[in-house]
């Protein structure tokens, strides 16, 4: 039994970590509603009175509708390739048998590898590599966002299918299941927390995602989400306020979306990232 | 599961992660790696000019300040995040009210884009505009206002501070994931043999949750190197390259200066860094990990 | 078997790329086509803001007014981005021949992109129409190498102090005039200071190009008469002039000239300050006028300034030089049809009528034509109107635009690593012989 004095500590610690943590957050709130003017000359007030100008100028300045379907394109297309392919990698990567298992372990570090690399570095050569390829636009955003996800998702998933007990791949096998059976029909609704993570990850990442976007997309019409706030940013001005509007709105659909996959997280880390 | 194990099923089954892997991530960094033997202004022609940039790389003084910066960080990072999101985790995973309301607020900042934590925090940190020392002058200790941000020394400890915040409620959740995985009766046993709350994290949730333990600093070590826009938006590398991080500052000489040779020299060394620390890392954990058996 | 099996593996592996591959080839499928459905030839015009309609309203209009001219005909298309991605996506472009017909170019690096032979040479374009030859009143020899014109000025810059009237008054200081001294300058600084206000409002955080109003500082102790022997070698940028002149910049950063914040402001709070009248002055140029108008107002006063009466060097000298270039993709060159609409629209955006209407939007055009002013309201052009009729001489280009980008930029670090202390003046222009070093 946890006794009162503890629990009421708990309270107290876990409410002023929570304000902590939210103060930043709620101060981008109130910069929302000042001035250009006041965020730049006189930040710490409060707003003078609730306005929604920046919001209102937002909305006139970006095509919020266009930029949301581009990114929703952009998410749906990368998440769908990486997952099969990452999904199939990793299930040999951890279920399968190899005769040589430092081999095995050499190709999961070297997909592993990708995690210390700083996506600008690669940005002339890939898009180097994609104007060979003939690929442009916004599709051309779908291979490099796959192949940066590649390391975090073998991370992940081959943790969590390792720790998958190996007598279920008997059984299966017992009963006559093809390979085939065995990843789409056994494994693959075993894996639905670690997937959501997984998915839950990438999309946040791609809809932040600003180095390849701004190199990538040319037309106005293929932007995305993140190159919003380029369009408050000239060279010789800058309406902080627009910018911090745009962010508020890309940054909603985001809690929505976490809120609604929050539970998923915790059970898909619970056991991906955590259990090897 | 042995018959199953094909070749041709793995090699099936890995050509498409290794394909896209090797046209759109090794092979940019070979040809990245190319031209850090080269002049190259970005337009035109590179020139081949051998080892000249890691030579001059050697020796030059912003090199050797931001690989102080960034080492300065990534300690700070690393024991912050590592120890308190550990026990923000053994706090969060108690039965309390309101807790996954809790865990969700304290996660969000990892969802807000990184260019946007930098411009919140430069009006926090910000020496005459910023929160921190108007609420010092507020409460007449103005002897304690510091310069946060864009001074000579404490810029990185700040951007250190700044990358904790973004990152702890990413890594609370993994911990929190962990400490779910732990048996409840392998708790309930410490706890009739006795164990206070310090020697059952010590004895037994520690030992449970090393794999945690290793995602998660393999994580934050990995992360700490791509720190980008939070020094970008709150001093710029500045002043004068003097808050720098490697890869700032091979930004910086890359696309600011023209010299993408060098900037790719720079950034071939901070990749190789992070490689070695990532590796020395797994390699003691792996010793540790021995051990234990 | 075993084969049939390993094929399915592997075309399934395979079909998966592929799909993707596919899926990419439909969007990207851009074909060059010169005309569009209405038969008109589209140009695209490359510029360095994401938003030109709001950010470069001037320009926009201009090619408004000229596609509308030409309805039918031609047709002027932005490709816009901020000026980092802009830069950037220029140097792509170059890479694999994807350069719009007509782009802004960073002034530092289109030399590079003439060398590389990817800039059209525009000068038949300029003996064709010898009025805007004339007009441009030789600015475009900021722009012209051995392969010839390369580049028109997108503008005409004309960059020193601003200065508001009512913050001087409050603080009791008379006015920087032309004939004011750099002692008297200190003075003003220090009398300001003394006011609690900030003298000068100037931030280096990303930043740093925002040294315009030095760029006077350094043409008054010999930039342009000595760069040359600079660049060679025979010289060296840590000289007897040039210390002296950074020697300045120090004086006024030990005086409090800048905001403490210096290091953590952009140009963009900087401006800020001096629009709220917490700084007296501000150091910029035309492309702010509109923005003083509406913030300052019949305050707003604008100056060269100091005169150093320590430089042998010809003091009345002015800051009206050409801004950033515009270039022509050298593909223009190969297409009779494109090259006429581009050659077009180059007529159009340098001709009188264009000239009005960048008048009108309180930005100097480069190409200036007699009779054009500003109206009463456009205070800051008329201010700046005032000092350009002191009829001082201005250099070729500005300072800070006649080195490369790897110069360029430790030339700012150089300047601003003074004005925050983290430098002596010589070390700072050690700095700078040590970049051109590297750069050779």
């Amino acid at each position: 039994m946890i006794n009162k004095k503890k629990k009421t500590a708990m309270y107290i610690a876990m409410i002023l970590i929570t304000v902590l943590v939210m103060f930043p957050f709620l101060w981008m709130i109130i910069l929302s509603f000042k001035t250009n003017a006041e965020i730049m000359s006189s930040p710490l007030s409060l707003p003078e009175t609730l306005n929604f100008d920046n919001y209102k100028n937002a909305f006139a300045t970006l095509d919020f509708l266009q930029l949301y379907a581009n990114t929703f394109f952009v998410c749906i297309a990368s998440l769908a390739f990486e997952l099969v392919i990452t999904f199939c990698s990793s299930f040999v990567l951890s279920r399968m048998v190899f005769k040589s298992a430092r081999l095995k372990k050499m190709i999961y570090g070297f997909l592993i590898m990708g995690l210390s690399i700083s996506p600008f570095i690669l940005l002339f050569p890939v898009y180097k590599i994609s104007v060979a390829l003939g690929l442009h636009g916004k599709v051309a955003l779908i291979f490099p966002y796959v192949a940066t996800s590649i390391s975090f998702n073998t991370l992940l998933l081959v943790g969590y299918l390792k720790a998958l007990p190996s007598e279920i791949d008997e059984a299966a096998v017992i009963d006559g299941c093809t390979i085939w059976d065995l990843m789409v029909r056994v494994i693959l609704p075993m894996a639905k927390p670690v997937i959501a993570t997984v998915v839950i990850f990438n999309a946040l990442y791609i809809w932040n995602e600003f180095p390849f976007a701004s190199v990538m997309l040319r037309d106005v019409t293929d932007y995305t989400l993140s190159m919003g706030a380029s369009f408050f940013k000239g060279n010789y001005t800058v309406d902080y306020g627009g910018i911090v509007a745009s962010s508020i709105m890309i940054i909603i659909p985001e809690l929505i979306f976490y809120g609604l996959f929050q539970k998923n997280i915790v059970e898909g880390m619970t056991a991906g990232a955590v259990k090897g | 599961m042995y018959w199953l194990s094909k070749k041709r099923y793995k090699i099936g089954l890995l050509i498409p992660t290794l394909l896209v892997y090797c046209v759109f991530i090794i092979l940019p960094i070979i040809i990245a790696v190319g031209y850090s033997f080269t002049k190259y202004s970005g337009i035109g022609k590179a020139r081949f000019n051998g080892l000249d940039n890691y030579i001059r790389l050697f020796g030059d003084r912003f090199f050797w300040i931001s690989l102080k910066n960034t080492m300065i960080i990534f300690v700070l990072a690393f024991t912050l995040l590592l120890v308190l999101s550990f026990l923000i985790a053994l706090l969060l995973n108690n039965k309390l009210k309101g807790n996954d309301f809790s865990k969700a607020l304290i996660f969000s900042p990892a969802i807000i884009a990184p260019i946007i934590v930098g411009i919140i925090w430069t009006y926090i940190l910000d020496p005459s505009v910023g929160v921190i020392n108007g609420f010092l002058d507020a409460i007449g200790a103005s002897d304690l206002k510091q310069m946060w941000i864009g001074g000579d020394t404490l810029s990185p400890y700040s951007i250190a501070f700044i990358y904790f915040w973004q990152q702890l409620g990413y890594l609370v959740t993994i911990f929190i994931a962990g400490l779910k995985m732990i048996p409840e009766d392998v708790l309930e046993a410490a706890q009739i043999d006795g164990a206070t709350g310090a020697q059952k994290v010590r004895y037994v949730i520690i030992p449970m949750m090393r794999t945690t333990i290793s995602t998660v600093a393999v994580l934050i070590i990995t992360g700490v190197f791509k720190i980008f826009e939070i020094v970008q938006q709150t001093t710029g590398g500045g002043p004068n390259h003097l808050s720098e991080t490697l890869v700032t500052y091979s930004y910086s000489m890359t696309f600011t200066s023209g010299e993408y040779g060098y900037g790719m020299s720079l950034a071939t060394v901070t990749f190789i860094i992070s490689l070695i620390i990532t590796g020395i890392y797994s390699f003691l954990t792996r010793e540790k990990e021995r051990g234990a058996k | 078997m075993k084969n049939r099996n390993l094929k399915k593996w592997l075309s399934a592996a395979l079909a998966c790329t592929m799909a993707a591959g596919l899926l990419a080839g439909c969007g990207g499928g851009s074909d060059e086509a010169t005309t569009n459905e209405d038969g008109e030839v589209v140009i695209e015009f490359g510029i360095h803001v994401a938003n030109p309609q709001e950010q470069e309203s001037v320009t926009y209009n201009i090619v408004q007014a000229f596609n509308e001219k030409y309805d039918g005909q031609y047709q002027v298309d932005f490709r816009a981005a901020d000026t980092e991605t802009h830069s950037k996506n220029m140097q792509l472009a170059a890479a694999d021949g994807t350069l719009p017909e007509i782009f802004w170019i960073e002034a530092s690096e289109a030399p590079e992109y003439s060398e590389s032979g990817l800039l059209l040479d525009v000068s038949d374009f300029l003996s064709e129409n010898p009025e805007i030859q004339e007009a441009l009143g030789g600015m475009e020899n900021a722009f012209t190498d051995d392969n010839g014109v390369y580049g028109l000025p997108y503008q005409s810059n004309v960059q020193g102090f601003f200065y508001n009237k009512a913050v001087f008054d409050e603080a009791g200081v008379a006015y920087p005039t032309a004939d004011t001294t750099w002692d008297e300058f200190l003075e003003m600084v220090n009398s300001l200071k003394a006011a609690g206000v900030t003298p000068i409002a100037i931030g280096s955080k990303n930043s740093n190009y925002a040294m315009w109003e030095f760029n006077t500082f350094l043409e008054r102790y010999g930039w342009t008469e000595n760069i040359d022997s600079i660049l060679d070698g025979s010289e060296k940028f840590n000289n007897e002039d040039l210390v002296k002149c950074y020697e300045k910049l120090k004086a006024l950063a030990d005086a409090g000239a800048f905001p403490e914040n210096i290091a953590t402001i952009e140009y963009f709070d900087a401006k800020q300050l001096f629009d709220s009248g917490e700084a007296a002055m501000f150091g910029s140029g035309q492309w702010d006028c509109a923005e003083f108008d509406e913030n300052i107002g019949e305050n707003i006063g604008f100056w060269w300034g100091p005169k150093f009466t320590d430089s042998e060097y010809n003091q009345d000298t002015g800051m009206r030089v050409p801004s950033a270039p515009l270039g022509v993709s050298a593909a223009v060159g190969e297409d009779d049809q494109v090259k006429e609409a581009v050659y077009a629209f180059l007529q159009f955006y340098y001709g009188e009528e264009a000239a009005t209407m960048s008048y009108e939007g309180s930005i100097f055009p480069a190409a200036n034509y007699d009779g054009l002013t500003a109206s009463d309201t456009q205070y800051a052009m008329n201010a700046m109107l005032n000092e350009i009729n002191l009829g001082y001489e201005s250099p070729a280009s500005a300072p800070d635009l006649t080195v490369s980008s790897a110069v360029q930029t430790a030339l700012y670090d150089s300047m601003f690593g003074v004005m925050q202390g983290t430098y002596e003046p010589a070390a700072a222009l050690d700095q700078i012989d040590a970049a051109l070093a590297n750069s050779n």
